[in-house]
């Protein structure tokens, strides 16, 4: 992430409001047209991330997910060999919060803030992706993959 | 994961995607849902304690939010004078270049809460680019009266 946008204070209740958003998206316009939007968004959300993959590797998303995870307190686990970057998301602090709070978790909230929005940045750097999800929905483990 | 100091970019960027695949009413009605559906700590807060209610619902959040702001209560009214809105800041400060109307949410989304319960509101974009607004809401029912007229004065007048 920006160091400007690691710097911040951390205001958690966007997590509900993104939660709560992807549910009327999802009741309005369908769960393909959901993730398609997201993955568009994605793409310029994170073009920074995209082009710094592009030059800096794999190394460059296990910091920015590194930092954006243990900034908001949460807890992750790294493991990197050539051409492949795993990591464990122990401890998600979005789903957290959540979850925490009561509200019910969207059924929309890992397919699309998780999965589509990570595919579409490792599409975007060239990269091969795919996320395992565990029955603890703040636990999952990323996988990206360089082109051999 | 998307952060939530990362929220505000998507935010911004999902007005854009849901303007430009479904129109500019897509966007209204994604406002009216967060509205009616999401900003419920707000209701209450209004609905329990009104003026005070709307203090201490902005006390917390721009107080985690940041930004440069002055609030204002007094018996009969609640000022937020936004010098430099948190949220606009971020969007200045990455390369996200802000939705053309993205100021528009925050009347769309508090406005009908508040007079829901019977307050006026004014709500003055000053500067979206530097995120400058003014919300000035009033309590119709606590507003000054009339000094009473000789007629009232009279004792026994009716």
């Amino acid at each position: 992430m920006d160091d400007y946008l690691l710097q911040l204070p951390l205001h958690r209740s966007f997590h509900r409001a993104l939660n709560a958003i992807l549910d009327h998206l999802a009741r309005q316009y369908g769960a393909a047209e959901l993730a398609s939007m997201f993955e568009a968004i994605a793409r310029r959300v994170y073009a920074p991330l995209i082009a710094a993959v592009g030059t800096g590797g794999l190394a460059v998303l296990a910091r920015h997910y590194t930092a954006v995870i243990r900034r908001e307190d949460g807890d992750v686990a790294v493991r990197q060999s050539a051409g492949c970057l795993e990591l464990d998301v122990l401890c998600d602090p979005a789903v957290r919060t959540i979850i925490d709070h009561g509200d019910r978790l969207s059924p929309h909230y890992h397919p699309v803030a998780i999965n589509a929005v990570n595919r579409a940045i490792a599409q975007a750097a060239g990269l091969a992706y795919r996320v395992q999800f565990s029955e603890d929905p703040a636990r999952y483990t990323h996988r990206w993959e360089q082109p051999s | 994961m998307i952060s939530c100091n990362e929220f505000i970019l998507v935010y911004n960027e999902l007005f854009r995607e849901l303007h430009d695949r479904h129109g500019p009413a897509a966007v209204q009605a994604l406002w009216r849902f967060i509205s009616e559906t999401y900003c419920t700590t707000l209701d209450q807060a209004v609905r329990d304690d009104g003026l005070r209610g709307m203090h201490r619902y902005w006390t917390h959040t721009l107080g985690e939010e940041g930004g440069r702001y002055h609030l204002t209560l007094r018996d009969d009214e609640f000022i937020i004078d936004m010098h430099a809105c948190p949220s606009v800041a971020k969007l200045r400060h990455t390369h996200v270049a802000p939705y053309a109307d993205y100021c528009g949410h925050c009347p769309a989304l508090y406005q009908p809460i508040l007079e829901r319960y019977g307050f006026d509101v004014e709500f003055s974009i000053i500067d979206p680019r530097r995120g400058a607004c003014r919300l000035h809401v009033r309590d119709p029912r606590r507003q000054p009266q009339p000094a009473p007229g000789p007629a009232d004065a009279r004792p026994g007048g009716a």
